[in-house]
């Protein structure tokens, strides 16, 4: 069998969530500029991530004790999608909503669940990802950084890069070596720690992207103390709770919705009757807009039935790079079409935004390459 | 998937496995009528026909299997285009005939003079076809015709048919134009292309671990794997957009999703095609090998009924005269409202 990709039967969310969702974006959102908007998930602001968390579209999967609503995860996705859509700024919140958050609900004891989870929830407690090394970035098994068990708990030292928002974020979920070097099972001996990114020999410096934001960040970890408790899962389980984890950071709409906020755009400024070759464009984006969503969804109703749909994840996610990162290229090679219609500048600003962010679109998350290889696993190639 | 459908879809690959290595090939086939009989034993080629009129029943979602099965086993037999053409005649309101049917658009309005209906599939073997014209169907005898410009180049042996003068067994206006015919010619084609596009993957993925060079199996090579993993993508997008379409289709006005499935559909074609031929290497060029039987198929079944290009337009016509309404309200509001559909009939 290929992977396959049966229709979702029920719809993702309760009648009145869009609109209620939608009301709540025309005073919070729309008043941004399309620039901003088109940064979405790399957008940075607290006060809407606490707003979210106050309306309870944070966390909502979680049991209700720690802060969450019991909601399914077709529904916990409609609301990622519609925040997506309107290019609503939740990097605060986010990595800790998708990710973070269910490996703490997984894999934390009982009192760090009851003491994060809530904030997490209420948008007032921010995560990071530390995986990626400067000498480990899609070779991650190769990474060096090391904790080494003392008085009750770790001692960590090493360097992580890339981590996204970290000098925003109260911890960063790091998985690091616990047990012996790289033997014959690469994948032997790691571990994740939950490290709070305010304690003492934590270095964070940012680092400039080629759009001009500073949003990703170098990690400089200097004998830094944490406590046993602070340990996820098992010692030496680092690996495969990482692998999950990556389930869940591959199969979003995010992975197909970055560019979203240019096609909306271009329809709001497009002349009334445009040419040929802008209305196919924009046909063509429809079209696979819709058939990404259609795969995402299906996606989405096998992780919410328990499957480990890495093969579909990977496949959607690497379709939705291309996507994304057409987007931009292919309006920038239409852009003196005759139809063009009165561009006030905010076209042309989202333009050259993701022109220049959409390169990261299939590097962030994993490579295409690896994405790729993952595909031709499960297809029984390698 | 039902129980219905699920028989139905076990029922129909062991037939077409079953016909398709007894060697159905383009060549017009001495196995034709031997096939045609199968299929008719069971009742294929009354579906979508509701049982109460003595079809065999079946929406969109159970035809989708069916199509998409003639397409994964290599299966050129008009099928499709008889079930399509019946069920037709019945929304019409026109009993329809016996046999072998295929179907055709064109363009002008009641002219009887002479009539080419282009690129037909299986010409030889029709004996009715269903002419649909913007205001008015006619049935025609398919041997009233001359035959010219035969081919099999798209797979399936395809001729055009000249009407020295229309003289048809039937006829009558058709009030709601040909609209609808046409995107339902097109989703039948998408879903075969779909059955096909998944069957030049498994024949690639077999042929590149069993092929060696350079001492190990062409599986080895990364590029190889890459482009076969894009090949599984374009499966995996062309097969969901069409069942999409499908499901749409079987609740309710699917205009927009059969548009959106035929561009996708189309698109894998070409991309698959590509990928599939340049994995096997010469071996997949030969009449021997069944490679082409999915790739030329497919690449025709992308131009029939609409093109990348006529689609893509038509969807951006959609979206754009949706406006001022942003097209991913527009698109997440009407899938909420089909599967609302979908939960209110299965209640
Ligand atoms: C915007 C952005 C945000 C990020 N945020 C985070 C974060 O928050 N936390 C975090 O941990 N990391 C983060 N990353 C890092 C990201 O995960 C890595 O960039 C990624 O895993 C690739 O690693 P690398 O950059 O070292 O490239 P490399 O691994 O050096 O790869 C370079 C190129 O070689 C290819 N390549 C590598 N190995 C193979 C192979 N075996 N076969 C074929 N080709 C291969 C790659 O596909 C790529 O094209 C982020 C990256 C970006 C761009």
């Amino acid at each position: 069998m290929t992977p396959n990709f049966p229709p979702i039967r029920t719809a993702p969310a309760a009648a009145g969530l869009r609109a209620e969702l939608r009301a709540f974006f025309a005073s919070s959102v729309k008043g941004m500029t399309p620039a901003r908007r088109a940064r979405s998930w790399s957008g940075w602001d607290e006060e809407f991530s606490r707003a979210l968390g106050q309306r309870g579209w944070i966390g909502m999967t979680w049991p209700e004790e720690l802060g969450g609503r019991g909601a399914s995860q077709l529904e916990r996705y409609a609301v990622v999608e519609e925040l997506l859509a309107a290019g609503a700024p939740v990097a605060a919140h986010w990595i800790a909503d998708r990710q973070s958050g269910a490996l703490l609900l997984r894999y934390g004891n009982e009192a760090l669940k009851a003491d994060m989870l809530p904030r997490i929830a209420a948008g007032e407690l921010y995560f990071c990802i530390g995986m990626s090394e400067p000498g480990a970035g899609s070779d991650l098994a190769s990474l060096r950084t090391r904790a080494t068990a003392t008085e009750g708990g770790w001692r960590v030292n090493g360097s992580k890069i890339w981590t996204t928002h970290a000098q925003h974020c109260h911890y960063m979920i790091a998985l690091v070596r616990t047990g012996a070097d790289a033997g014959d099972d690469r994948h032997a001996g790691f571990s994740q720690l939950v490290i709070e990114l305010a304690s003492p020999g934590v270095t964070v410096r940012p680092i400039e992207d080629q759009t001009g934001d500073a949003h990703f960040c170098e990690i400089f970890l200097d004998d830094v103390f944490v406590p046993a408790e602070q340990l996820l899962g098992q010692e030496g389980e680092g690996w495969n709770q990482v692998t999950a984890e990556l389930a869940l950071e591959r199969s979003g709409p995010e992975r197909f919705l970055s560019s979203h906020v240019l096609i909306e755009q271009l329809l709001a400024t497009l002349c009334d009757q445009p040419g040929n070759t802008l209305t196919a464009l924009t046909g063509a984006w429809a079209a696979e807009l819709w058939t990404l969503r259609q795969m995402s969804l299906a996606v989405a109703a096998k992780l919410e039935s328990g499957e480990n749909p890495m093969i579909e994840a990977s496949i959607v996610k690497d379709l939705g790079a291309r996507f994304e990162q057409s987007v931009p290229r292919d309006l920038q090679a239409a852009y003196d079409d005759d139809a063009w219609g009165h561009d006030d500048g905010d076209l042309r600003e989202t333009l050259s935004y993701l022109t220049a962010a959409s390169p990261s679109f299939s590097l962030r998350g994993g490579t295409r390459e690896i994405l790729r290889g993952i595909i031709a696993r499960g297809l029984g190639l390698r | 998937m039902n129980d219905r459908r699920t028989i139905l879809t076990e029922t129909v690959d062991r037939l077409f496995a079953n016909l398709a290595e007894v060697g159905a090939r383009e060549d017009g086939g001495k196995e034709f009528d031997g096939h045609w009989q199968s299929i008719e034993a069971i009742g294929l080629p009354l579906l979508m026909i509701p049982e109460e009129a003595g079809g065999f029943g079946g929406d969109w979602e159970d035809a989708g299997v069916v199509f998409r099965a003639l397409g994964a086993h290599g299966l050129g037999l008009p099928l499709g285009e008889t079930v399509l053409a019946r069920a037709w005649l019945g929304r019409i309101g026109h009993k329809a005939p016996e046999g072998v049917g295929l179907f055709a658009f064109a363009k002008e309005g009641p002219d009887e003079s002479a009539t080419t209906l282009n690129d037909l599939p299986w010409t030889d073997r029709a004996d009715w076809i269903l002419l649909l014209r913007p205001d008015r169907w006619s049935l025609l005898d398919a041997a009233g015709a001359e035959t010219r410009e035969r081919n099999l180049l798209s797979g399936d042996p395809r001729a055009s048919l000249v009407f020295h003068a229309l003289d048809p067994i039937a006829d009558g206006p058709l009030s709601e134009g040909t609209a609808m015919f046409f995107a339902e010619a097109a989703l039948l084609r998408a879903c075969q292309i779909a059955g096909a596009i998944e069957t030049m993957l498994i024949l690639a993925i077999d042929h590149v671990r069993e092929r060696r060079q350079f001492g190990r199996p062409l599986a080895r090579f990364q590029a190889i794997q890459h482009q076969l993993a894009i090949l599984a993508e374009e499966n995996a997008a062309a097969s969901c957009a069409a069942a999409s379409a499908c499901q749409s289709a079987t609740l309710g006005e699917a205009g927009f999703e059969i548009a959106a499935a035929k561009w996708r559909a189309s698109r894998a074609a070409d991309i698959a095609a590509d990928i599939a031929h340049q994995v096997h290497g010469a071996i997949g060029f030969t009449r021997e090998y069944a490679l082409h039987a999915f790739t030329l198929r497919a690449r025709a079944w992308g131009r029939d009924f609409g093109n990348e290009t006529y689609w893509a337009r038509t969807v951006g016509r959609i979206a754009l005269a949706e406006r001022p309404k942003p097209l991913w309200h527009w698109l997440t509001d009407r899938s909420d409202r089909l599967l609302e559909t979908e939960r209110k009939r299965n209640e």
